[in-house]
């Protein structure tokens, strides 16, 4: 890929990443690295609530910090 | 990963142990291996997937009998024979080395497999530091290395390649994109997310207001009608995919049968051209889409020019707008003391003065340039509408044509297939006769017909649902919860969706951006070997196609299929070396996409059935493609315009001996640089068997 359009595409994606809010780009590296670990697995058995689970905790930190 | 070494030990036609040594440099990049058929080609390239992937290919027979037959001859009762493969490689300055080991036993003169496969683990040496050590898991690590499902567009023959350049293979290129740049776990992720959603979602329903309530409830609804409809497609295109299977094995039959075989060819021709011209449809079809949501507004400007150059004469004509002429027109007038009709104007006479009130008439000249634009610019537009439409009448045509031809070769379609159904009955098996098969074809060319209709229905309401769904969970953002417990829900529901979001963004920016640099890359490999006029192009629904210069889809042979298919390969290997060199994206301090390399491509009959000219441009392409080639040819394929295009390219050459227990077999020898190396010889032994012999450079 030439350099040109790696940076646009790069450019792009961080565009989208940073108009999200603080709390979503935390849990979307979470559910990333989660994903990461059981991606040779056919079935990740509980990794739906791996992700509600980071999901609340990412979250309730947001509330701890607004408190 | 370059390949160094492979060793053979009792592996099918290679009795003993026996190894290739390959070397690459960028100058010297073609390793090629000689060997008439039988000899040991497929083995060679299978040798590679067995030990790296547990694959062999559907040409490789007997799968089951690895073992070598005159080592299994003369294995002795209640003994066993060993068959081994190592492969030594190199990758991102490690040499791994990997073996795999199989074992059968003779007992009561049969054979027991006393091993199956076994995989060694992955050995290292650091070429840099010198460290040494081991991978206990190899799959994975050579997963990692080289993808699994990416293999076979590195590793495969060269005859059955070309397929990558016909219309149904467009999934296969996906999924070899998806792989390369690591879209799994953004797919993954979306799915995922979407079940972590759904369960979020439940909880606030239990403990937020009215409003949230309802919401969720219709996204249920929305969602469970959805997944009804997904399991629905995927049981229509399994039906479609079987009433294919049924097609092709009707067609097969009939090909072989000497009564039907030039009426089934001439219809798969038939039916490869109809496919092309459709394609060409949609070609067309996108053109017009894309040419409207630029130009489409002209359509309503229709005689623009003219109502402009109506509306600026009557406001002229009332003097409230600028006439055509200009002030310094007027202002030479007075000054030459002359008027255009001959009258002499002197400065304060009646003729002078009513010339001079022409200049007030005549207004500003700024104003008088912008309303004589002005009409330029309603002109403009009436020509780019003229532009447009003339564009529009070229796409009916072409549309038009294709209609024509599809309907020509339909007609002759039904013709094909009448030709058949009136065929006498052969007194053959009945599910063998032409006109039973005939009849099953036809059923299954409707049956295919009526559920592709239904598929397309499907997938329709699908789309709709997703944007009700979209539209319903942006409504639920929206809402307002009473209590912090359910404002608390309320904020975990948002955040998943929003990151769930997020993935589908990306995933939709990097599928596009590898699509769009793989057809640039296509093209330029495609362009450098010169080959016809022909202007290859990945669509964006990733199917391969070859255009003419006038944009016309063009009827490709097997010899440009399989170029344009050597070129996406070569365009595969290439994004994957330079995937390597980058520093790869990242995201949420997440890095995305595998890492990628240099890797060779392994190719057994390169050069497949394809014509003298055909072999010269694929000989020319091959060593393109990636860093290290190695072909597997027939002394009669690869010698003559071949060697002369590969010749300065080749790096090392090795002949594979092949004696044969067929006594009326003609002995050949192949005869490079002076010296005669044995091609095929009598064997002496009661069994076939291959040796492989390097040729000296």
């Amino acid at each position: 890929m030439s350099e040109s359009s790696i940076s646009s595409s790069q450019q792009r994606i961080l565009e989208i990443s940073s108009r999200a809010s603080e709390k979503a780009q935390e849990l979307l590296g979470e559910v990333l690295r989660l994903e990461e670990a059981k991606l040779g697995m056919k079935n990740p058995w509980g990794l739906k609530e791996e992700i509600v689970e980071a999901t609340e905790r990412i979250v309730d930190s947001l509330s701890e910090d607004i408190r | 990963m370059i390949l160094c070494r492979l060793v053979l030990e009792n592996f099918r036609q290679f009795y003993g142990v026996q190894e290739l040594v390959f070397d690459h440099s960028s100058s010297k990049n073609v390793c090629v291996v000689y060997a008439t058929n039988g000899a040991g080609k497929t083995t060679l390239l299978n040798a590679f997937t067995w030990v790296l992937y547990d694959t062999l290919s559907a040409d490789f027979q007997n799968h089951d009998r690895l073992v070598n037959n005159q080592a299994w001859d003369e294995c002795e009762n209640n003994s066993s024979v060993k068959v081994s493969v190592q492969l030594q490689f190199d990758h991102d300055e490690r040499r791994y080395t990997i073996r795999k080991d199989h074992e059968v036993r003779k007992v009561d003169g049969k054979m027991q497999v006393a091993k199956e496969g076994e995989l060694s683990p992955l050995f290292y040496i650091d070429s840099k530091t010198g460290e040494q050590g081991q991978l206990q898991n190899p799959k994975v690590a050579i997963d990692q290395i080289l993808p699994k499902r990416l293999h076979t567009f590195f590793f495969f023959n060269g005859e059955r390649i070309e397929h990558l350049a016909k219309t149904d293979a467009y999934a296969e290129i996906e999924a070899a994109i998806k792989i390369l740049l690591g879209l799994e776990i953004l797919d993954r992720g979306q799915r995922h997310l979407e079940g972590a959603i759904g369960v979020l979602q439940q909880k606030l329903k239990k403990i937020g207001n009215i409003e949230s309530q309802i919401l969720i409830d219709d996204i249920d609804a929305l969602k469970e009608r959805r997944e009804d409809l997904v399991i629905e497609s995927k049981r229509l295109d399994k039906l479609i995919k079987s009433w294919e299977e049924t097609l092709e094995a009707i067609d097969e039959k009939l090909k072989k049968l000497e009564i039907t075989w030039k009426i089934q060819t001439e219809r798969e021709s038939l039916e490869n051209r109809r496919r092309e011209s459709l394609d060409d449809d949609m070609r067309i079809h996108n053109m017009i889409n894309e040419k409207l949501n630029q130009q489409g507004f002209l359509g309503f400007l229709a005689g623009l020019s003219e109502d402009t150059e109506k509306v600026i004469e009557e406001n002229r004509r009332k003097g409230e707008i600028p006439s055509l002429y200009k002030r310094q027109f007027v202002m030479d007038r007075l000054s030459e003391g002359r008027c255009i009709c001959g009258t002499e104007l002197y400065k304060g006479g009646y003729s002078y003065n009513q010339v001079e009130k022409w200049l007030e008439r005549g207004g500003i000249t700024g104003v008088e340039e912008t309303f004589m634009g002005l009409g330029g610019f309603a002109n403009s537009f009436d020509e780019q509408s003229r532009g447009l439409y003339h564009d529009l009448i070229g796409y009916s045509q072409q549309l038009e044509n294709n209609r024509k031809l599809q309907s020509a070769i339909d007609e002759r379609l039904d013709e094909l297939s009448e030709q058949i159904s009136g065929l006498p009955k052969l007194n053959i098996d009945e599910n063998e006769n032409p006109i039973q098969l005939e009849a099953e074809r036809k059923k299954a060319n409707t049956s295919i017909k009526g559920t592709n209709g239904d598929l397309q229905r499907v997938l329709y309401e699908i789309e709709i649902l997703e944007d009700s769904i979209k539209g319903k969970e942006r409504e639920l953002e929206g809402v307002k919860e009473a209590s912090d417990k359910a404002e608390l829900a309320h904020r975990r529901v948002t955040i998943a969706t929003e990151v769930r979001d997020i993935l589908i963004d990306v995933h939709r920016i990097r599928t596009q951006d590898v699509r769009v640099e793989l057809d640039r890359d296509i093209k330029d490999v495609f362009g450098r070997i010169a080959f016809k006029n022909y202007d290859p192009a990945l669509s964006d629904d990733f199917q391969l196609s070859l255009y003419d210069q006038s944009g016309n889809s063009v009827a490709r042979s097997t010899g440009e299929n399989q170029i344009l298919s050597l070129s996406f390969v070569g365009a595969l290997a290439n994004i994957a070396r330079k995937q390597a060199k980058l520093n790869r994206k990242q995201l949420s301090g997440y890095t995305i996409g595998f890492k990628g390399g240099t890797y060779p491509v392994v190719i057994d009959a390169a050069f497949g059935q394809l014509d003298e000219n055909y072999r010269k441009y694929v000989a020319r392409i091959l060593p393109e493609l990636t860093d290290q080639i190695i072909i597997f040819v027939s002394k009669s394929q690869g010698l003559g315009p071949v060697k002369e295009e590969l010749e300065h390219r080749i790096a090392k050459e090795f002949v594979i001996h092949f004696e044969t227990t067929k006594q009326d077999a003609r002995e050949e020898s192949l005869d490079l640089r002076g010296e005669s190396y044995p091609y095929i010889t009598h064997s002496n032994v009661p069994n076939d068997r291959a040796t492989i012999i390097e040729i000296k450079r």
